[in-house]
């Protein structure tokens, strides 16, 4: 089993070792997006009229999509980030050999 | 009954929109050809022209199966409408790109004109649903993104499709994904376009295939990407459709973030190149853009069949995660 798994990412099916290089950074950026929605409905979806009286609730909504579009961006960065450590690493890792 | 549907009456659907690609999109290519409308396959040695535009018979389609299901389906006029039009528009714009060629900054504009149906109608709703989250209230920043939403993975779509198959095989598995996961989020309208867009996108894909007969073009491109976006706002999907597209749009993000913005294509450097051998290699180029062949490409050269058999397998991941999140929404 293990050999021939071996022989799929070395061997003839050269193309199934980027591929699930790939997708596991999509899987991984996926994973964290289900924890950033984990964290909006932990700590932004309870900003409630407790914190905000009833003539603030459009500031309320404010703060709301405001910190739950900064986490989008980060995580849309870290997606970035991520695809550029890989894409460096391997760079380099190719040009020492 | 599946959501409401006869089955066989879903399966009619199904089957009469892909016999009616799959004789349309030999027809369009032939046509295409005698024309003279044929572009040059730059990833094989022989260099042979393509007929170009084949995408025209996915979009005949989306035609015949949006009538097709209004008889069937009359209670979904409007939104089985509003999806032809978005797709129609799309179309239009791929049509002038692929005969006239559009501007970098043009091109996105026009497409953006495509969410002017949804709006005008109405038939959005501003609670997409979120993991965990489940319904949320974003009245007015989703009216703000209803263009992105129908815009994005139309560039996306376009921007895939550099390779032969790459766009229609991995738009159908994402239309079939889509479709899974109307049915675990009892989407009716979802499901119903999502079976049309598949069905032609399977008939189109064994012309498109490695080693192609015909290209989609443009406009093929542009209205497939169109129409999935206009199912994820009609039909109520959005993040599911966004999770499905993930490699398509880690493309057109790369792309955009390493070439600096919007480019005319003769501006934009080649992100790979083609071997004597027939194996495709990735540049040293800096200025090139960062695309997902390229990086594909990082660790070796590959043929262009090893690398397509690479992005089904990336889009089979991405369908996984889109219905582990349709899962995950309360």
């Amino acid at each position: 089993m293990e050999k021939k798994s071996k022989k799929l990412v070395n061997g003839k099916d050269k193309w199934v070792r980027p591929a699930l290089e790939i997708g596991g950074i999509l899987a991984f950026v996926w994973a964290t997006m289900i924890f950033m929605f984990l964290v909006i409905e932990e700590f932004v979806v309870p900003i409630t009229e407790d914190d905000f009286s009833s003539s603030e609730s459009f500031l309320r909504s404010l703060v709301q999509v405001g910190i739950s579009g900064g986490l989008a961006a980060g995580w849309l960065y870290f997606w970035h980030l991520l695809t550029s450590v890989y894409v460096q690493k391997v760079g380099k890792i190719l040009r020492k050999t | 009954m599946l959501l409401g549907f006869e089955p066989l009456q879903l399966f009619f659907l199904f089957f009469s929109s892909f016999i009616v690609c799959f004789v349309l999109t030999p027809i369009v290519m032939r046509k295409m050809k005698q024309v003279g409308i044929v572009g040059v396959d730059v990833h094989k040695t022989d260099k042979p022209e393509i007929p170009e535009m084949g995408g025209l018979s996915i979009v005949f389609t989306l035609i015949f199966g949006s009538f097709l299901s209004v008889v069937l389906f009359s209670e979904y006029f409007e939104e089985v409408m509003v999806f032809l039009a978005v797709v129609l528009i799309a179309a239009f714009v791929g049509i002038i790109d692929d005969l006239r060629g559009l501007n970098a900054l043009l091109k996105p504009f026009l497409l953006v004109l495509a969410c002017i149906p949804v709006i005008l109608s109405g038939l959005y709703s501003p609670h997409p649903a979120f993991p965990f989250i489940g319904k949320t209230r974003l009245t007015i920043i989703y009216f703000v993104l209803i263009p992105l939403v129908v815009a994005v993975p139309a560039n996306a779509a376009n921007m895939i499709d550099v390779l032969n198959g790459a766009m229609s095989g991995t738009c159908a598995i994402i239309a079939g994904t889509v479709l899974v996961c109307s049915l675990i989020l009892d989407s009716e309208v979802g499901l119903l376009l999502s079976l049309i867009l598949f069905a032609s996108l399977l008939a189109f894909w064994y012309f498109n295939r490695y080693p192609a007969r015909g290209f989609a073009g443009d406009t093929g491109s542009l209205s497939v990407g169109a129409a999935l976006g206009g199912i994820a706002v009609v039909g109520s999907v959005e993040i599911v459709v966004l999770v499905a597209m993930m490699p398509l749009i880690m493309n057109s993000f790369y792309i955009l973030a390493s070439i600096g913005g919007l480019k005319e294509r003769r501006e934009i450097e080649r992100p790979t190149y083609l071997m004597p051998d027939g194996y495709i290699s990735a540049t040293e180029n800096p200025k090139a853009p960062l695309t997902l062949t390229r990086i594909f490409l990082i660790r070796r050269p590959l043929k262009e069949g090893e690398i397509l058999k690479g992005f089904y397998l990336l889009a089979l991941v991405s369908a996984v995660l889109a219905i582990m999140t349709a899962l995950l929404i309360p």
